[in-house]
């Protein structure tokens, strides 16, 4: 399947899914006025694919600096993608990679990640 | 009245009660684009703590985009892509005994009042545990009637706010009333 890659703008991340290798990472902000015509297309390929695989290993790296509460909401179903993906019996782990002095970001993390059962959840802080 | 005075007037007006930063009139994407830019700048140019300076930009953001998206007072007309309109509020950033504070008003149809304004109090009167149960809870419902977003905003703000937020409902014209929210940071 043909890789997503998107370049990152002021308010919209950039997206790098790359659905051979089952490397897929969003980075950068998110607050755009069209969340839905941004995101579904994204999220109706990933989705797609995630279904098809069968003891795969899947990596997922989010990177973002700020996204406005109507990111979350796409945010939240990309893990949920993820854990059900994991529950099949494939290998997912998602790294949450925040600037080390961000707290919110932190934050959104530990919450996001504390749901998850079956897919493994990486905090990894990085110097600003 | 001397042109300077008239001017000096409303500046001074502003700096009276701390504000520097306002915009009062249409708003669109773009404009938000331009003005959180230049939010983000001045609260790194005066060394905000990083952590204020996120979630002063965070409000700021929410309440712009609940500005875009349901404000009552709109210009409608033709448009190169058909009819298009233009939404109307007021935004303002500020500091007052050491608090940063971000408010907004813009005009609301009496309709929608009652749920809001139950809504507002509502989070008002939780705890920090309570708010994050109510946010996680509501992503992960459906999108609540009304809302145009995910409809955590105001939940998301209220969980920002070490300061506490406050808010009003005023009469305006027919039909529609000021709301005014404030956020305290």
């Amino acid at each position: 399947m043909e890789k997503i890659r998107i370049s990152g703008t002021q308010n919209s991340p950039e997206v790098e899914f790359d659905f051979d290798t089952n490397t897929y990472s969003l980075k950068g902000m998110s607050y755009l006025e069209d969340i839905n015509g941004f995101y579904s297309p994204i999220t109706e390929k990933f989705e797609g694919h995630l279904k098809s695989l069968t003891n795969d290993r899947v990596s997922f790296t989010f990177e973002m600096t700020y996204f406005n509460s109507s990111s979350a909401r796409v945010v939240l179903s990309f893990l949920d993608t993820l854990e059900a993906t994991a529950e099949r019996g494939n290998d997912v782990t998602i790294f949450w990679r925040y600037p080390e002095d961000d707290d919110t970001m932190e934050e959104h993390g530990e919450e996001m990640g504390e749901d998850l059962e079956h897919a493994r959840f990486e905090m990894v802080a990085f110097p600003d | 009245m001397a042109l300077i005075d008239e001017i000096q007037a409303i500046q001074n007006d502003l700096d009276q009660q701390g504000v520097f930063f306002c915009y009062s009139g249409y708003m669109t994407e773009d404009l938000l684009l331009c003005m959180g830019g230049v939010v983000r700048k001045k609260l790194e140019l005066i060394q905000t703590d990083r952590n204020i300076a996120r979630t002063i930009f965070s409000v700021f953001v929410e309440l712009s985009q609940n500005i875009i998206r349901y404000s009552g007072r709109t210009l409608t007309g033709p448009g190169n892509d058909g009819e298009e309109s233009l939404p109307h509020g007021f935004l303002a950033i500020g500091c007052e005994d050491d608090k940063y504070f971000v408010c907004s008003s813009s005009l609301i149809e009496d309709a929608g009042i009652t749920r809001l304004r139950g809504h507002l109090q509502h989070i008002q009167n939780l705890d920090a545990d309570a708010l994050k149960s109510l946010y996680k809870e509501t992503l992960r419902g459906d999108v609540p009637v009304g809302s145009k977003g995910a409809g955590v905003g105001f939940i998301d703000m209220a969980r920002r706010a070490n300061g506490g937020l406050d808010f009003s409902f005023d009469k305006a014209s027919d039909g529609y009333s000021y709301f005014c929210f404030k956020v305290m940071i």
